[in-house]
């Protein structure tokens, strides 16, 4: 298989420059999906149903589906803050530690 | 010029895609078009592979939904665009002299668009409902007038044609003041009325407080001291370029990828509710689309879509004791209403080590840190006092240099100074940034971008201020460049990006022209979109011609679309779909329909046409009519949400979607390009 520029595989080349080798798609276990996605096949479940005013998509970093909500939409809840380590904790101010939630120390 | 010119092999070559008949065509009513997929490219393309075209090749993640197209800052020259008013909206210009007239002679000049008819649009006034004061307007029955409040006026009785380009010119010299339309003097009258007002306002009459226009303006200039068009004369010779800013030009504005007074007196231009900058006006661009020239843009919709490149290690030099970079970017966002990361390393928190650009909610002012890894102490930080502009084109250019003992910083927002910043006493850390550089997001899923991004480069040298006229290139410094020119099923009139959902790609297996086409393979999910509220895909009641080859390979799907606007599981604009019969049907405003009288065949080339003229949309196969439809609706679209689909329709995309390939799909705004039985186009469409 051969891929240019990221395209998704196939098993010839036009014969111009730039195509790359690529691996087979694997084979799709019951219930998943096999995708090409940024320069790799990934296996993945498939798309959640959309609510309304919500669209699950995938991210890749994570390798998740996550449900995002639509310009426009207001969240019910708030996001969440981002997780502390113990060596952020002790740079900071006794100011900025009062200010940390529960939630955000509790794994530490 | 004829219809149809040979221009040169290198802007076939240039736009990257095989085509068999280098020498193409020009078409006439380029300007008019508002979507050509040539469907040529890569066998397997889609619009999901983001490229680093630095010589780091960074690898570059697509998260969410991101795409990329066409729309950038460079769709077209200076001077080629235009602006969109939605209604409610206008521009302003501080009040000046240069605006004010006295009793001498000017000229107002400008190209409209009007998509709305039945109410007073205004094009041009220079005060409120006070003495002395003058508008230049459409009214209500679409003649053209200029009314100098509580004074005389003169006034068309012809009309303007909606939906279509006019150039309208308003010329006074001496006593004698006229208006032309289209080159032929409609109206003329003798006026010694004083105009006193100096304001600005475009889009709107009578201090912006009303009369506001309902389309699009391009080209508008105003001259003071001069009639540039002899008012005494019958007819004028119509400009066949854009306009410039001759001797006296007060203001020369809705031409630019920004909002800009192009003329010497560059007054700044305030928005006023949502206009918005279009690469449409009544000018074609002067080559065709070349990814070099033209470039592209990532389009995020704020809900999930950015992209991360490479590794945290790799941005270290924007953070550490010897920090020295650039930032270069251009931006075109369209909400206003939460902050917007342009590019960051550090999450947007002063817990990480990074680095962030930021456009601010609201206020859209730019903001800037680097970060050390301590909360609440930073590097540097700061915001612009000057802010971006919403739905237009902003260049942003961030430098920092931490070897200087001040003023390391400077920001620069479309290639003037915005800040000079200098660096805290604390010191930058030497440990990698928080994440890899996100673009479009601080980290996932927070103050995520709403519109596009175009050409960004980021570079470890100070780069040197100015406004870009092409997309960034890549030299010994480039350390990331992000041009956005990597799609697969790309608008080659510069105007639209679309994202490639599921399996639709560029396909070798059929093609009509070029070597491939677009495939949207079985059975559901495999089609395109464009971004939501996109006016140039509307037609109002005005002429249209929507027109592609199609190769079905089955009419599994019942109503199957071919491509359709509108809201999806709502509101239908315009669709045409296909039933399990190969039966093609067109629909407009949800509910006026007609029906083909003979049906597509599997598996051989099609070429379809939906022809809209004043009076009936006529639908032809291969050159001949099959259904005719005599009612005329106003396309103008339902929702701001609603959007383009190629490859299914607008009502339900995801369970009915056209099966097989298309080639060639061509949308031209405002004209019916064939008004009787034809021959079908025996080569690609002119590029240009």
């Amino acid at each position: 298989m051969y891929s240019k520029n990221g395209s998704i595989p196939k098993p010839e080349t036009d014969g111009t420059e730039g195509w790359i080798e690529a691996p087979m798609p694997p084979e799709a276990p019951e219930g998943k999906e096999v995708v090409w996605l940024n320069w790799q096949w990934v296996v993945r479940d498939p798309k959640p149903v959309d609510r309304e005013g919500y669209r699950w998509k995938w991210n890749h970093d994570q390798m998740q589906w996550i449900e995002y909500k639509l310009p426009g939409v207001q969240e019910l809840t708030d996001d969440p803050l981002p997780a502390i380590t113990s060596d952020q904790l002790a740079a900071m101010s006794s100011t900025d530690v009062q200010a940390l939630t529960s939630e955000q120390i509790s794994g530490l | 010029m004829g219809l149809l010119s040979t221009i040169g092999a290198a802007s076939a070559r240039a736009y990257g895609f095989t085509r068999s008949a280098i020498a193409a065509a020009v078409d006439a009513y380029f300007n008019r078009v508002t979507l050509l997929l040539p469907g040529n490219g890569t066998n397997g393309a889609q619009n999901n592979t983001f490229l680093d075209s630095s010589s780091n090749n960074f690898s570059i993640t697509r998260n969410g939904n991101t795409t990329q197209g066409t729309f950038s800052p460079f769709s077209l020259q200076n001077g080629a665009w235009g602006n969109y008013f939605p209604g409610s909206s206008y521009l302003s210009a501080a009040a000046n002299t240069a605006f004010s007239f006295g009793t001498g002679n000017f000229t107002v000049e400008a190209w409209i668009y009007p998509t709305v008819g039945s109410v007073y649009r205004g094009i041009f006034a220079n005060g409120g409902v006070s003495t002395g004061s003058f508008a230049v307007y459409l009214t209500n029955t679409n003649t053209v007038r200029l009314d100098y409040y509580g004074g005389g006026g003169v006034g068309t009785t012809t009309t303007v044609a909606l939906n279509t380009w006019s150039h309208i010119v308003v010329a006074r010299s001496g006593s004698t003041i006229s208006i032309f339309i289209n080159g032929t003097r409609e109206a003329t009258a003798t006026t010694s009325d004083n105009n006193t007002s100096n304001a600005c306002y475009v889009g709107a009459s009578w201090g912006g407080a009303s009369d506001y226009m309902q389309g699009y303006i391009s080209n508008l200039r105003v001259v003071k001291g001069t009639a540039v068009y002899d008012p005494s004369l019958t007819t004028l010779t119509v400009p066949t370029s854009p306009l410039t800013a001759i001797t006296n030009t007060s203001l020369l504005t809705c031409q630019s990828n920004r909002f800009i007074d192009n003329s010497t007196n560059a007054f700044s231009i305030t928005l006023n509710g949502t206009p918005s900058v279009q690469a449409f006006s009544p000018f074609a661009p002067t080559a065709a689309y070349s990814a070099a020239t033209n470039g592209g843009s990532g389009y995020f919709d704020s809900s999930g879509d950015y992209l991360s490149v490479g590794a945290a290690a790799d941005w270290a030099f924007m953070s550490n004791t010897t920090a020295l970079f650039s930032v270069e970017a251009w931006i075109y966002f369209i909400s206003t209403g939460s902050d917007q990361t342009i590019c960051c390393t550090n999450g947007g928190s002063s817990l990480n080590v990074g680095f962030a650009l930021q456009i601010a909610a609201t206020t859209n002012k730019l903001g800037f840190e680097i970060t050390r890894g301590v909360s609440g102490s930073r590097v540097l930080t700061g915001s612009t006092t000057g802010a971006l502009v919403p739905n237009a084109w902003n260049h942003v250019l961030f430098t920092y240099d931490q070897s200087l003992a001040s003023n390391n910083c400077n920001v620069y927002i479309n290639g003037a100074s915005a800040e000079t910043f200098s660096k805290t006493a604390n010191a930058p850390s030497s440990s990698n940034p928080a994440n890899p550089l996100y673009i479009g997001s601080t980290t996932g899923s927070a103050a995520m971008v709403y519109g596009y991004i175009g050409s960004m480069r980021i570079s470890s040298v100070v780069r040197s201020s100015g406004i870009p006229t092409s997309p960034y290139t890549s030299d010994a410094n480039t350390k990331l460049l992000a041009n956005y020119t990597n799609g697969g099923i790309i608008d080659a009139t510069g105007k639209n990006v679309l994202e490639t959902v599921g399996n639709a790609q560029i396909s070798t297996t059929q093609s009509k022209w070029g070597g491939s086409s677009i495939s949207c393979p079985a059975t559901n999910g495999n089609y395109c979109i464009s971004p939501p509220n996109q006016p140039n895909l509307l037609f109002g009641t005005g002429q249209f011609t929507i027109e592609m080859w199609v190769y079905p390979t089955a009419f599994t799907n019942t109503a199957a679309g071919i491509i359709g606007y509108g809201l999806s599981g709502g509101y239908v604009d315009w669709n045409l779909e296909l039933n399990t019969s190969g039966t093609l049907l067109y629909i407009d405003n949800d509910t006026g329909r007609v029906s083909a009288s003979s049906n597509l065949s599997l598996n051989t080339w099609t070429h379809i046409a939906v022809v809209r003229t004043a009076t009936a949309v006529t639908v032809y196969f291969n050159g001949t009519s099959v259904a005719t439809y005599s009612t005329i609706n106003n396309i103008s679209g339902s929702s701001t949400s609603a959007r383009l689909y190629v490859g299914t329709g607008a009502q339900v995309p995801a369970s009915r979607q056209f099966i097989g390939f298309i080639d060639d799909l061509r949308i031209t705004k405002g004209y019916a390009r064939y008004t009787a039985n034809f021959t079908p186009p025996t080569a690609a469409f002119p590029l240009q």
